[in-house]
């Protein structure tokens, strides 16, 4: 089973045992919630599968003609066109695509040797998981705490700092960040690698199971490799993590202080609760409740930053496969790409709408 | 109370003063009164006059826009000068405050038995949550709430059962003064009615001495022992509530008596109306505040504010017709009882 | 202290008379006093947005060099003023190259130096020069070598030589103390200007190309926002107004793009449509179409409740009589900080996209492309990838520092007392 495979398998069965767990034992507003939900991602993913299938052919340019030139004769378009099944009339391709995206079936590349695209994004996902992953982690949790904390220090010098920060680093283009790092931390002070994901000599020796680097090398026990993978980490997903963490900073830092205003807080601070708990407990527990809705909006920030983050440090991910896709005109493989992406954000928003409803129990019960 | 009351709280010459955009506001001035331990006493007056203001300076509740000077001594102690964890120790503790919108007042996302554990936990940290829960179980059958819907949010409680679960929280502690802050103006009459009986049984049977904050003046002839009346961040008359009711002295006393329309309405033609507006604070009248809208006002009022002077035994009025000035011309009226 | 009067019905009509009189800009100032921080952060953006505007428009005035050309040697650091040759005497007036034509001029220079190649292309240079304007001249001076300057000037001084021929920087040191050495023509071409941000790999001026980068960016930027401001709000306006099943087919389309990665999207349509700058605005302008109908439906939505809205219909206003007249100048703030954050949005994208080389033709002076050709030269030229990024991070902040105070201003959320 491809790597690619074998991580959608088992994540899909995590969300299914939350979905069941958070069916049986919800209000009837959470089940018809989740129903609801459920529902409306079967229109999302066609809308934007179509919108892809629109761009990418109904747009004039005709793929046989980038791809061959003026070489060929037509016996040999025409046989590239029924290769492609350009030749038919369009509803027909429409919905032979539609089908060939039901079973992801993506197609095979124009440019190299007709590999199938499923294959090569298989190894690409994951490269990209590996380091999309930690970048969330690191913009989501530094930044609603610091958010938090700024909440709490209104109008001192911190709260401004923080938030001159915040909208610094989201005006910063990621990819020139990822640039400036690399400057300084790798040419400069020679800390960290300039690119890549592991050097090529310790990548050899590892063994790929789910090219999840990390948990390759801890499967295999190769922790020379491990530090390898995490020291070439460390960049890119500070480049990603900081940019986007000035996001949730300011909105932590809106819901924050919009929780601290309301009454209970007012009630609490009446009886006795310390500043502290009163912000970090109470005032931030209401206001995680929009936060998860921005972690999910962020989720399509993430990877378009990726997309500039992979191409800036070389990352093999799925970014970089679609830029360098786009300049061997590889369309096969760009419309491919731009299908997982799409199919990544319509379940990842899907999750983060029910996990949103399910922790706010005004919801649940 | 025929014994000679043991005061609770002594508030002296206490000043609140906001900053806001339009200026420095004068919300309170010159407030000096006592509380007595386990009187129910009620402090009336119209919106914006500096009650809710009040209540929440004894707890030092206000927003640090706000500017706080005099003394609050409570039992000994001045409120004022407390650092930090004394006023931790004592918010909850020996005064807790129960709001207005029960609903609001709780945190949405914790549970009803969490919050009570919590006060608990806040000033006794050693309590662990068992021996908590069980001082929560007995107080909160008596206010009537069912053990098992503990576990509840709040927003699955009806209306009136939060309020008793802000009573619940309020009572927690064993405080020595509850302040209700205008705690019924959002529940119906029934509810109302019982909430008051409960506050009634609960300075019975503990001896809590109760700060009752309102406009509604019927409210207070209800319950009260004692009435403090405020107008435009003054209070211009203490009272026991019976000579209140049967012979308000201040004049502004007197305009509110007059304003409760009866139920016998035919008798009077006109709703009555006290002429004019209250003041805008962050530019109070000269002298008594109240005197552009007195009926009896003197050359005397804008020049010199009057004191809160006890004209009689137990009985505070805040007017010049009470009391002597040499630069009076009329006579100052003799109070008896 | 006087007694105040009750406010009265009188009073307050003076006072609202009197704010209204007053004009404009007075009511601008006064209101830094009510809007504080908020009221100091929209002026300082606008300011600054003035000036990049002014950039933008007249960039030939601000930039030193032409963009394109290749003016000098490539990779200098900022700062940098290439050296030039200069010809050196002793006493007397500044010589320049005309003078060297006399049989019995000579010219130290040291050896092994550039400075014998230098001379003779410039003499050639000239003497093609006037022999296109009909003089034959001949300038060939004799040459002497030196082992290093301070020889060619004692030799100078001792009257071996006429002039001496070296770079103007190596040659300043003795100048600066003597009075009796003279510096005359430049051989080579004399770089006035120091390149303050250093070139780049091809000789480019640094600031000449970012300054034009500018023009560029913002006509890039503003177009797309214009576009999707163009076809969103229109669209909002009917979905808001007349909602159905037409309608939520399109709000369920609007959605589903809008929660898609933009930049993504972008990238497949710039790569479709190929390379120009209207193809990268159409590009851009399509990943922000959603998010003007969405916010601009919404609030058609609620404003479509309100009483007047009831009322005008009641009276028989059309449905685009009451769009326009009534629904549309409520939209206006949103409009205006939308757009502000909708133009800083589109300078990252757009320099996201020129980055990855889509979109806009290589030579094209952009911050995007000079980053992704610095990339490449970042070990030895690090200020190719440091200014232009600092030019994007300043516009956008800008533009999202104008559209944030603009949004307190207009909008206030609940006050931060």
């Amino acid at each position: 089973m491809s790597p690619l495979a074998g991580i959608c398998v088992s994540s899909l069965i995590v969300v299914a045992v939350f979905l069941v767990y958070a069916f049986v034992r919800g209000s009837p507003g959470l089940r018809s919630y989740i129903l609801t939900r459920l529902l409306l991602t079967i229109p999302m993913v066609f809308v934007l599968v179509t919108v892809i299938f629109v761009v990418m052919r109904v747009i004039p340019g005709d793929p046989v003609t980038s791809e061959l030139g003026p070489r060929g004769g037509e016996a040999v378009r025409q046989r590239m066109r029924e290769q492609l099944g350009l030749d038919q009339p369009i509803p027909v391709q429409y919905v032979r695509y539609l089908g060939n995206v039901l079973t992801l079936d993506l197609g095979e590349s124009l440019v190299f040797g007709n590999r199938p695209i499923i294959d090569e994004l298989s190894e690409r996902f994951p490269a990209t998981l590996e380091m999309i992953i930690p970048a969330m982690i690191l913009s989501a949790g530094g930044g609603i705490l610091l958010g938090t904390y700024a909440a709490k220090a209104r109008k001192r010098a911190v709260d401004y700092g923080l938030r001159l920060f915040s909208i610094t680093a989201y005006a910063m283009p990621v990819f020139w960040l990822g640039l400036l790092l690399q400057v300084v931390f790798s040419l400069r002070l020679g800390v960290a690698p300039v690119a890549g994901r592991i050097d090529p000599v310790i990548g050899i020796g590892l063994e790929r199971k789910t090219n999840l680097l990390i948990i390759d090398s801890i499967l295999s026990g190769n922790w020379e490799a491990l530090g390898n993978v995490l020291h070439h980490l460390a960049l890119p997903v500070l480049a990603l993590g900081l940019i986007l963490m000035g996001v949730f900073l300011r909105l932590s830092r809106i819901n924050v202080i919009e929780a601290l205003v309301e009454d209970y807080i007012m009630a609490g601070r009446a009886r006795g609760i310390e500043e502290r708990t009163l912000v970090f407990k109470h005032a931030l527990s209401n206001a995680m409740i929009p936060i998860v809705t921005l972690i999910g909006l962020q989720v399509s920030v993430l990877l378009a930053g990726a997309v500039l983050t992979e191409t800036t440090f070389s990352w093999p991910g799925m970014g970089l496969y679609l830029v360098e896709r786009i300049g061997q005109r590889d369309y096969t493989a760009v419309q491919g790409t731009i299908i997982i992406f799409a199919l990544s954000v319509a379940i990842i928003s899907l999750l983060t709408d029910i996990i949103y409803a399910f922790i706010d129990p005004r919801v649940r019960y | 109370m025929k014994h000679k009351p043991e005061v609770l709280v002594k508030i002296r010459d206490l000043e609140v003063l906001y900053r806001t955009r339009a200026g420095m506001v004068s919300a309170i001035s010159q407030v000096s009164f006592d509380i007595y331990r386990g009187e129910i006493l009620g402090l009336v007056g119209e919106s914006g006059c500096g009650k809710s203001t009040l209540g929440k300076a004894i707890l030092r509740m206000l927003p640090p826009t706000s500017k706080i000077r005099g003394k609050i001594i409570f039992d000994g102690e001045d409120v004022l000068v407390y650092n930090e964890g004394q006023l931790r120790d004592f918010r909850g503790r020996r005064v807790s405050m129960i709001f207005q919108d029960p609903f609001t007042s709780l945190n949405p996302v914790q549970r009803i038995d969490d919050h009570l554990v919590e006060a608990i936990q806040v000033h006794e940290s050693q309590v662990e949550r068992p021996s908590a829960l069980e001082r929560i179980a007995r107080l909160v059958e008596r206010l009537g709430i069912e053990r098992r819907r503990l576990r509840d949010y709040p927003h699955q409680f009806s209306g009136g059962m939060r309020q008793r679960v802000m009573i619940g929280l309020g009572l927690i502690l064993n405080p020595d003064l509850i302040i209700a802050d205008e705690a019924t103006t959002s529940l119906d009459v029934i509810v109302e009615a019982k909430l008051l009986d409960q506050l009634r049984e609960i300075r019975d049977e503990f001896g809590v001495t109760i700060l009752v904050i309102t406009h509604n003046i019927a409210l207070v002839a209800e319950i009260a022992d004692r009435v403090a009346v405020m107008y435009a961040g003054k209070i211009v008359e203490i009272g026991s509530c019976e000579r209140i009711f049967d012979d308000p002295l201040h004049p502004y006393t007197q305009g509110l008596m007059q304003s409760v329309p009866s139920i016998r309405l035919d008798e009077q033609e006109l709703l009555f109306k006290m002429p004019g507006e209250p003041p805008d604070l962050s530019n109070p009248p000269t002298g008594c505040r109240f005197h552009p809208r007195c009926p009896w006002e003197m050359p005397i009022c804008s020049r010199y504010a009057p004191e809160l002077m006890e004209v009689a035994p137990q009985r505070w009025v805040h007017c010049w017709l009470f009391q002597d000035h040499p630069e009076k011309d009329k006579e100052t009226i003799k109070v008896f009882k | 202290m006087t007694t105040t009067q009750p406010a009265t019905a009188e009073t307050i009509l003076a006072w609202e008379r009197d704010l209204e009189r007053a004009g404009i800009l007075r009511r601008l100032l006064k209101a830094r006093r009510w809007y504080g921080a908020d009221w100091w952060f929209a002026a300082i953006s606008g300011l600054l947005l003035l000036f990049i505007f002014s950039v933008a428009i007249f960039p030939d005035f601000y930039a030193p060099y032409n963009p394109r050309a290749q003016v000098a040697p490539g990779m200098l650091p900022p700062g940098g003023q290439p050296s030039f040759f200069v010809l050196v005497s002793h006493e007397g007036g500044p010589l320049t190259l005309d003078d060297l034509t006399s049989p019995d001029v000579s010219v130290g220079l040291v050896a092994g130096s550039q400075s014998s190649q230098v001379l003779r292309d410039a003499a050639d240079k000239r003497a093609a020069e006037l022999s296109q304007q009909g003089e034959t001249i001949r300038i060939r001076p004799r040459i002497r070598r030196y082992e290093d300057l301070e020889q060619a000037f004692a030799a100078l001084r001792a009257g071996e030589v006429t002039a001496v021929v070296g770079e103007n920087t190596e040659v300043e040191q003795f100048l600066s103390g003597s009075s009796d050495l003279v510096m005359g023509d430049s051989l080579t071409f004399a770089f006035t200007t120091p390149f303050y941000l250093g070139t780049n790999q091809i000789g480019q001026d640094l600031l000449s190309r970012i300054i034009w980068g500018t023009r560029i960016a913002l006509l890039v930027a503003f177009l797309a926002a214009l576009f999707a401001l163009l076809i969103g709000v229109p669209l909002g306006l009917i979905a808001g107004y007349w909602t159905g099943r037409l309608e939520r087919a399109l709000t369920m389309v609007m959605d589903s793009l809008y929660s898609f990665p933009g930049l993504i999207l972008a990238i497949a349509i710039a790569a479709v449509l190929g390379p120009g700058i209207l193809n990268v605005v159409i590009a851009i302008a399509t990943l922000y179409v959603p998010t003007y109908y969405r916010i601009v439906r919404g609030q058609t939505l609620s404003f479509k409740q309100a009483l007047y809205v009831e009322a005008a219909h009641s009276l028989g206003a059309r449905p685009w009589e009451i769009l326009i007249r009534y629904i549309f100048p409520n939209l206006i703030p949103s409009l205006v900080v939308l757009f502000s954050v909708n133009v800083a949005d589109a300078i990252l994208t757009e320099a996201g996209l020129a980055f990855l080389g889509l979109g806009l033709p290589p030579d094209t002076p952009d911050w995007g492309i000079d980053l992704a050709a610095g990339q490449d030269f970042m070990r030895q030229a690090w200020w190719l990838v440091t200014f232009p990024g600092v030019m994007i991070t300043l516009v956008t902040l800008a533009f999202s520092m104008l559209g944030e105070s603009l949004s307190e201003i207009l909008n206030p959320r609940l006050s931060e007392a």
